[in-house]
């Protein structure tokens, strides 16, 4: 019980110091930030984006013209005029060669932006013609053809994009930046009852043990109630969550493995100052490696609120890892912290 | 105050040498280990798809009911977004495997188009500079001269790169360095990997000022600040403390900058914003009460000051979009002129913001350890410094960088709610109201008539919103500026009128004429 009351008090403090609006205007800020990049990503990269892109051409390219349906320039002056008072998309300059090499010379903006589109329209045209030109030379083309219900359907280039940004980006960034947010808190948390001497206060009357749980106790809250609100504004952004039980479970398994190691930092330097910036140190080389190793919680993360597959085994092993290291950590900071302030009473 | 500055450096030494080996020990792994993920790539999309056979691309899986089946050389998929996302990257790998192929089979015959890419810059919709147009023809027809003389040279070098870059097949990262492209790989820019490249200029300069914040706040609370100012001057104290954590972030800037192989003078364009988070981080030091209120108010700000910087990036082809120094660094670093005009209007804001919030600190001093709010700390401090008629107009005209800063966080709310314009163009109307209200108010707590202060007061605003804007978009608007300034005035007048029911009621009420006057602007404007 003496952990919940310690958990309990810990919240209300939160609740009172508005710590909970940052939080929660942390994690809009992320979504706000990537739904501003999702709304750019598939308003470029939708097939209507670039069906109209206008392309100029200077030389002389009857194939290239029968695929692009270019407008015509006889100097390359006059075309890069009209590109940059944006009558034209891109100019293209070159003398077609259809026995050997085309070096084409292609002017886009310099603006990104304006510059997606031409590109994208370019990049789809170009290759078309790239085919055309390997026939005639009798080299075999690559012609992948895609159904829909029996239906011949056309995926635009680039498709891919939205689905690994919400999925190979968006989830994972929520749940890390959930898991930094609830650490960093413990952090506060553990370091200003040392600092201020509460600690000592509040040691007269409750286990050292307890103390501490209850404390991990009050970030698990935190942890769960953040991890709701960002899956539900998720899916109120009209973003699916395959499994969304197992993906708190492992999401919460993420926290807590950044949630031990905020504790044992904290145990260690007894120093708000000192143990934020050698975790915000530490957790970055954590960020990183769970990034870019295929094995690793995130990954597991990815593949399961993408509705992909996974195994039973994986979804053991993380959590039960993570509770592993979590009781680890409770015991070693349990043992430093008795010794520090024993030396120090 | 150079005194100062070392005993904060000093005071640092607090730390123990074991402290600070295992810092360093730190940062060199947290060095290695970002450094090895980075050439290793984001690995956490493996086998995110499946298919109903195996497929020699580790983002696949085979399973029974997969997201694309193949059959007789036919892909068929669900529909959804991710079945169609699995063809999407399955096209990507089936063509590295044939480009491989045909680049064994027939050499570089089979890579008939080579592409050179210019980019040149472009109007934007209010921009006429026919400087601009000729200087882009020059290079042009410069450009266009050498092409045809250096077309038998390139065919040889050519030879010469594709076979490489079909040794390197799945490695395409290493081909991008050549200078001509296949059609496959003519992508568009990345704004993404803009982004995160920006971010590196800045992250290092966060980490100190985390530093320099917990320093000063802790040296509030531990009343030190007091100390000190008997022994010296208060400006003296405060830039002390910050000149270790100046010279740091300098240091860091330039090895960034340099590490990234670029012009040095990029540190130009930070810094201001060093010298802006050092100058925030001691005001919201003297305004927070404790810890955890000094962490919020960070916090908070970052967010906006983040919004504000790197945003406008993404969006270079808006004229807005040089409002921030770091769209400017990112030209600058690739090479490109930056006008010294647009470097003065982005980076004086920064310097203004600095200079006021330096100023604001030094007033706070009486009243930093008051258990009042930050926001009434705000409304205390106001009143202190407002004590005059110009000092209204100043006060107004000097919150705008403020207040844009603000704005421009609240606006891209829009992409986050759908539908939430109203709320948008009240949350916008509150905010202008509120630093137009503060200075009223405070002039009249000092006895000043609150009508002549209203009108200064929107006079100020005025012309600081719109010399911001008319700097970014030419001045042909200006037949409409008579009727802002009645708007900003009549609304000023009616929080002096509601003023006696207090500055909530008063805020509120000036903000509900304000938002239905920029609504009913806003829906003329867009027919």
């Amino acid at each position: 019980m003496e952990p919940l009351r310690i958990a309990l008090k810990d919240l209300r403090s939160i609740k009172k110091e508005k710590t909970i609006l940052v939080v929660i205007s942390l994690l809009f800020f992320v979504a706000s930030f990537s739904s501003l990049v999702v709304f750019g990503l598939t308003l470029l990269y939708s097939p209507m984006g670039y069906a109209n892109a206008k392309i100029g051409l200077v030389g002389e390219a009857p194939l290239f013209s029968s695929i692009v349906h270019p407008i015509r320039y006889d100097s390359i002056e006059r075309a890069v005029k009209d590109l940059v008072e944006g009558r034209v998309d891109a100019v293209v300059v070159f003398n077609e060669n259809l026995t050997g090499q085309n070096f084409i010379t292609i002017y886009l903006p310099k603006e990104d932006i304006k510059a997606i589109k031409a590109t994208l329209y370019l990049r789809k045209k170009l290759m078309e013609y790239q085919d055309a030109i390997r026939r005639i030379k009798g080299i075999p083309t690559l012609n992948l053809k895609v159904y829909e219900n029996g239906r011949e359907i056309d995926v635009p280039e680039g498709y891919s994009l939205h689905f690994r940004f919400v999925y190979v980006m968006l989830i994972p960034l929520l749940a890390v930046t959930t898991a930094v947010i609830t650490s960093a808190y413990l952090i506060d948390s553990i370091c200003e009852e040392i600092e201020t001497r509460t600690l000592d206060v509040l040691l007269t009357v409750v286990e050292l043990g307890d103390i501490i749980t209850g404390k991990i106790l009050s970030s698990l809250i935190l942890s769960v109630l953040l991890t709701i609100f960002w899956m539900l504004m998720l899916s109120l952004n009209g973003i699916s969550i395959d499994h969304p039980a197992l993906v708190m479970i492992i999401a919460l398994s993420i926290c807590f493995v950044l949630i031990s190691l905020s504790l044992v930092i904290s145990a260690f330097t007894m120093n708000r100052e000192k143990a934020q910036l050698v975790f915000s140190i530490v957790v970055v080389s954590a960020i990183m490696l769970m990034f870019s190793n295929s094995v690793s919680p995130i990954g597991l993360l990815v593949r399961i609120s993408a509705g992909s597959i996974f195994s039973a085994l994986e979804v053991i092993v993380y959590p039960a890892t993570s509770v592993l290291a979590m009781l680890l950590a409770i015991l070693i900071s349990e043992k430093r912290l008795s010794k520090a302030i024993g030396l120090e009473v | 105050m150079l005194r100062i500055a070392l005993l904060e450096l000093r005071a640092k030494r607090r730390w123990s040498s074991r402290f600070v080996a295992i810092l360093i020990v730190l940062t060199v792994i947290t060095v290695i280990v970002s450094v090895h993920s980075l050439l290793n790539g984001v690995k956490i999309d493996r086998g995110i798809y499946s298919a109903n056979i195996d497929i020699d691309d580790p983002k696949f899986v085979k399973s029974d009911n997969p997201d694309i089946s193949i059959y007789d050389g036919k892909i068929f998929v669900r529909g959804d977004l991710k079945s169609l996302s699995a063809f999407d990257e399955f096209r990507n790998y089936v063509r590295r495997v044939y480009n491989e192929w045909i680049g064994e089979k027939f050499g570089s015959s089979a890579f008939p188009i080579l592409i050179r890419v210019i980019r040149i810059p472009t109007k934007t919709e209010f921009e006429v500079s026919a400087k601009n147009l000729k200087g882009v023809i020059e290079t042009v027809k410069k450009e266009s001269e050498v092409t045809p003389r250096a077309e038998e040279k390139r065919e040889e070098k050519i030879e010469k790169q594709i076979p490489k870059r079909i040794e390197g097949g799945a490695k395409e990262k290493t081909s991008k360095t050549s200078e001509f492209l296949t059609p496959d790989e003519l992508r568009p820019p990345s704004l993404l990997g803009k982004l995160i490249y920006a971010f590196g200029f800045v992250i290092p300069i966060y980490f100190v000022i985390q530093v320099y914040s917990s320093s000063a706040i802790e040296d509030k609370v531990k009343r030190r600040l007091d100390l000190l100012f008997v022994a010296e001057d208060e400006w003296k104290v405060l830039v002390g403390k910050m000149l270790p954590y100046l010279a740091l972030s300098l240091a860091l800037a330039c090895i960034v900058v340099a590490a990234f192989g670029k012009n040095i003078f990029g540190v130009l364009f930070l810094i201001p914003i060093i010298l802006f988070l050092l100058a925030l981080s001691t005001f919201t030091a003297m305004i927070s009460r404790s810890y955890r209120e000094m962490t919020f108010l960070t916090i908070i700000i970052s967010i906006f000051i983040t919004t504000y910087l790197f945003i406008p990036a993404i969006f270079t082809a808006i004229p807005m979009s040089k409002i921030s120094p770091i769209t400017l660094l990112l030209e600058f670093l690739e090479g490109e002129n930056v006008e010294p005009k647009d470097y003065i209007i982005s980076t004086s804001q920064f310097y203004i913001m600095s200079a006021v919030l330096f100023y604001l600190s030094l007033n706070s001093l009486e009243i930093m350890h008051s258990q009042s709010n930050p926001i009434e700390k705000i409304v205390e401090i106001s009143i202190r410094i407002v004590k005059g008629y110009p000092k209204v107009f100043v006060a107004s005209l000097l919150s705008i960088p403020f207040v844009f800063v603000i704005e421009f966080f609240t606006l891209s709310l829009i992409f986050a709610i759908e539908h939430a314009f109203a709320v948008v163009i009240l949350m916008i109307a509150v905010i202008e109201e509120f630093f137009k209200g503060l200075f009223i108010y405070s002039a009249f707590k000092n006895g000043l008539n609150p009508y002549v202060s209203a009108f200064l007061s929107a006079l100020g605003f005025l012309i600081g919103e719109k010399a911001i804007l008319f700097s970014f978009i030419p001045v042909k608007f200006v037949e409409f500026l008579p009727i802002p300034l009645i708007a900003h005035v009549l609304s000023a007048f009616i929080f002096v009128a509601t003023m006696r029911f207090g500055f909530r009621r008063a805020l509120l009420a000036s903000s509900a004429f304000h938002a239905i006057y920029d609504g009913v602007v806003l829906w003329n404007l867009l027919g």
